[in-house]
C-alpha cells in the first residue's frame, strides 16, 4: 500500500500531463477536433432510439436519455478494458527504456477516458434540462455511483493488463467478451421489464456495468437512491479486485519487458 | 640499395621473418594508439578543469585528422583502382562523373566467404569475480554493488490460444540467461564502461541496473541513489510539438515539470532545430528527432547515469557537439556513470574502469587500455 501511494505521488504529474497530451493528439489531425467527443455518443444514441425505439418499439419515457446516461458508462467501460489488454505492448517503447509503474499508464488512458465520460453526463444534464425531467438532490447520489464504478474499470484493467502481456489473442476474446457483455447491460433497454424474474434481479444487480447504468438512471430520471447494500457489495469486490491487480502487477511487472 | 645495405647496423642486417614483422607492426600501432588515447584524455581532462584548446591548435589538428581520412580514402581507392587496371586520372574522372567505381571490381577483390571458426573462449580458468573487486581507498564509497545477479529470459514466452488449439499440444518455452551470475561494484564519482560482443548481456545488465528488469537471483544495491538510463526519444508522441515532447520525455525520465522548464531554453538550443520546436515530431527528419531526443538526456541528469549507446546520433557536427557535451556530463565528480559502447575509442578515453562481458560471464575488470587492447585481440 505505502509503495503504492508512494507510486502514485511521483508519476502523478506525468500522469495527468501524459493524459492532456493524448486527449491533445486524438483531435490534432481531426478536422471535427474535439467535437468528436460529444459527436460520437450523440449519433450512437440516435441509432439505437431509432433501431429499438421506434423500429423495435422499446420505446419508454425519456428515452433518449435513458440511452444516453447508459452509454455513457458502457463506453467509459469498454474504452479502458479494452485498451488495457494491449496497453504495455503498446507502450513498450516506453516500459523498455524507463521504469514506471504499469498500473500508471491506466491510470492515464482511464484520465482520458473520464474526460470523454464527463463530457457524455454533462450532455445528458443538458438533456434532461431539454426534456424538462424534474432534477432534485438524489442527482448527488450519481457520484458514488461513479466512483464505484471507476474503482470496478480500474480492477479488471489491472487483471486484463497482466493477461494482456502473456496470452497473445486476448484482445479477441475481450472482444467477443465485450460484445456479449454489452447485450446484457441493459444500455437501450430496461432490464427489470424485459426479462422475467428472477432472472432481471440477478442480472440487474450480478452485472457490475448493469448495475451502475441502472442505479445511475435511478438517481438521474428517477429520484431515488441507489440501493446501498448493493453499492457497497460493489465497492468491496472492486476494492479487493483493484488490490489483486495491482499486487500482481507489482510481483510481475519486471517481467513483461521480457515477454515483449 | 648497397650503399643502404652498407648503412644498416649488425641488428638491421639480420632479415625477420614475415611474423615476426607483423608483430612489429601491431606493436608500433599499439604505441601510437595509447599515444593518440592519452592525448585525448588529456584533452577530456582540460574540458572537464573548463580550460579551452588553444584555437590554433585545435585548428592544427582538424587539419591533420582531414588530411589522414583523405589519404586514408585515396589509398584504398587506388588499391582499388590498381585492381581495376584503371590510372590515377581515369579514376579522378570517374568520382567527378560520380561513377560508382566499387561496383567494377574485379573477382579476386571480392570477399571471399569466411569459414566459421571455432569460437575461442576469452576466461581465464580458475578466476572468478572475486578478483576484480577494488579496496576502497579513504573517502571512498559504493555507488553501485551487484552480487552473483542472473537474468532470464526463461519461460516467459507469451501463450496464444489460436497456435496451441491447433498444434493441440503444449507451446514449448525457450529458456535463454542472458546474465549468467556477474558481481561487480562502482564506485562513487566513476566512470564504468561495459564492453563484449552483441548478445554478450550489456544492455540487459543495464536495464536491471536502471530497474527495468529485476534480477532472476542475486542483489543490485544502489545505496539510495537516483538512477535513470539515458535513453533516447522515450515516450515522444508524433502528434505533439517538440517543446510538448520535451516536457513529457523529461518528466518520463523522473524529473518535476519546473525542472523541465528550467532547462527547456537549453534544451532547444541546443538541439538547434529553430523553428521546428513548435512543429509536431512526425514532420521531422530522423536526424532532427535524433537530435531533440538526445538533447532532451543531456540536460537532465540523476545520481548514477545509465548511457547506452547514446552518441551516435545525429550528422558529424551534432555528434561532436554531443559527444562534448557528454563529456562535459560525466565528468562533474560526484556523478556516478556506467556506459555501454561498442565504440572502443569512447570506452579507452571517458572511462576509469572498463568491464569486459561474454555470454553473460565478466571476463575482466580493469584498466581501459588494457582490456580494451586485450579485447580487441580477441575479437580479431
Amino acid at each position: 500500500m505505502k509503495q503504492f501511494v508512494s507510486d502514485i505521488k511521483k508519476y502523478w504529474r506525468y500522469t495527468i500531463y501524459s493524459a492532456k497530451s493524448q486527449l491533445k493528439s486524438e483531435v490534432a489531425n481531426s478536422y471535427l477536433n474535439w467535437l468528436w467527443w460529444v459527436l460520437e455518443p450523440l449519433c450512437f444514441m440516435f441509432i439505437y432510439a431509432l433501431v429499438f425505439g421506434y423500429m423495435l418499439n422499446r420505446k419508454m419515457e425519456y428515452y433518449n436519455c435513458y440511452i444516453f446516461i447508459g452509454l455513457a458508462i458502457w463506453d467509459f467501460f469498454r474504452r479502458c478494458v479494452k485498451s488495457s489488454v494491449r496497453m504495455v505492448r503498446r507502450n513498450k517503447p516506453i516500459v523498455s527504456k524507463v521504469y514506471l509503474p504499469k498500473y500508471m499508464l491506466i491510470i492515464s488512458d482511464m484520465l482520458v477516458n473520464g474526460f470523454k465520460m464527463c463530457i457524455c453526463l454533462a450532455i445528458s444534464l443538458g438533456m434532461l434540462a431539454a426534456y424538462r425531467v424534474h432534477v432534485d438532490w438524489h442527482i448527488i447520489l450519481s457520484l458514488p455511483v461513479i466512483a464505484v464504478a471507476v474503482l470496478f474499470t480500474f480492477g479488471c484493467c489491472t487483471i486484463l493488463l497482466h493477461l494482456g502481456v502473456f496470452i497473445e489473442d486476448m484482445v479477441n476474446v475481450i472482444d467477443i467478451a465485450l460484445r456479449f457483455f454489452f447485450y446484457l447491460t441493459g444500455v437501450f433497454y430496461d432490464i427489470m421489464k424485459v426479462l422475467p424474474a428472477p432472472y432481471n434481479t440477478v442480472l440487474a444487480h450480478g452485472n457490475a456495468v448493469a448495475y451502475f447504468c441502472y442505479s445511475l438512471r435511478q438517481t438521474m430520471l428517477y429520484h431515488t437512491s441507489p440501493g446501498w447494500h448493493w453499492l457497497g457489495f460493489w465497492f468491496l469486490f472492486s476494492l479487493v479486485l483493484a488490490w489483486l491487480g495491482v499486487r500482481n502487477i507489482y510481483r510481475n511487472e519486471n517481467t513483461y519487458v521480457k515477454v515483449i | 640499395m648497397k650503399e643502404q645495405e652498407d648503412m644498416r647496423t649488425p641488428e638491421e642486417a639480420v632479415e625477420l621473418s614475415p611474423e615476426e614483422i607483423k608483430k612489429k607492426e601491431e606493436e608500433e600501432e599499439k604505441i601510437r594508439h595509447r599515444a593518440l588515447v592519452e592525448a585525448a584524455r588529456k584533452e577530456n581532462e582540460a574540458i572537464a578543469n573548463g580550460l579551452e584548446m588553444d584555437p590554433e591548435e585545435e585548428a592544427k589538428k582538424e587539419a591533420e585528422e582531414k588530411e589522414k581520412r583523405i589519404a586514408k580514402v585515396l589509398a584504398k581507392r587506388a588499391k582499388y583502382a590498381q585492381a581495376a587496371g584503371k590510372s590515377k586520372q581515369e579514376l579522378i574522372r570517374d568520382s567527378e562523373n560520380n561513377k560508382d567505381f566499387y561496383t567494377e571490381l574485379p573477382s579476386k577483390m571480392k570477399k571471399k566467404k569466411k569459414k566459421k571458426k571455432k569460437e575461442k573462449s576469452p576466461f581465464i580458468p580458475g578466476v572468478d569475480d572475486s578478483a576484480w573487486t577494488e579496496p576502497l581507498k579513504e573517502g571512498e564509497e559504493y555507488a553501485i554493488k551487484v552480487r552473483d545477479v542472473k537474468i532470464r529470459y526463461k519461460s516467459v514466452q507469451s501463450y496464444s490460444i489460436k497456435r496451441s488449439l491447433l498444434r493441440l499440444k503444449k507451446v514449448n518455452t525457450q529458456s535463454f540467461e542472458a546474465v549468467k551470475g556477474v558481481s561487480f561494484e562502482v564506485k562513487k564519482g566513476e566512470i564504468f564502461g561495459i564492453t563484449g560482443k552483441n548478445g554478450s548481456g550489456k544492455s540487459t545488465l543495464l536495464r536491471a541496473l536502471g530497474h527495468i528488469f529485476s534480477p532472476d537471483e542475486g542483489t543490485i544495491d544502489l545505496y539510495g541513489h537516483s538512477v535513470s538510463l539515458l535513453a533516447i526519444g522515450v515516450g515522444f508522441m508524433k502528434d505533439l510539438t517538440g517543446r510538448e515532447n520535451i516536457m513529457l520525455s523529461g518528466m518520463l525520465l523522473g524529473f518535476t515539470e519546473q525542472e523541465v522548464k528550467d532547462h527547456m531554453d537549453d534544451i532547444i538550443d541546443f538541439a538547434g532545430l529553430g523553428d521546428f520546436i513548435d512543429m509536431p515530431v512526425r514532420t521531422y527528419s530522423s536526424g532532427m528527432y535524433s537530435k531533440l531526443a538526445f538533447s532532451i538526456t543531456a540536460f537532465l541528469d540523476t545520481d548514477i547515469m545509465l548511457i547506452d549507446e547514446v552518441f551516435s546520433v545525429g550528422d558529424a557536427k551534432f555528434k561532436k557537439k554531443s559527444y562534448a557535451k557528454m563529456q562535459e556530463l560525466i565528468s562533474e565528480k560526484n556523478r556516478t556513470v556506467v556506459i555501454v559502447s561498442h565504440n572502443l575509442f569512447t570506452l579507452e578515453t571517458l572511462c576509469d574502469r572498463v568491464m569486459w562481458l561474454h555470454d553473460g560471464k565478466i571476463v575482466k575488470i580493469g584498466d581501459p587500455l588494457d582490456i580494451i587492447e586485450e579485447y580487441r585481440d580477441f575479437m580479431s
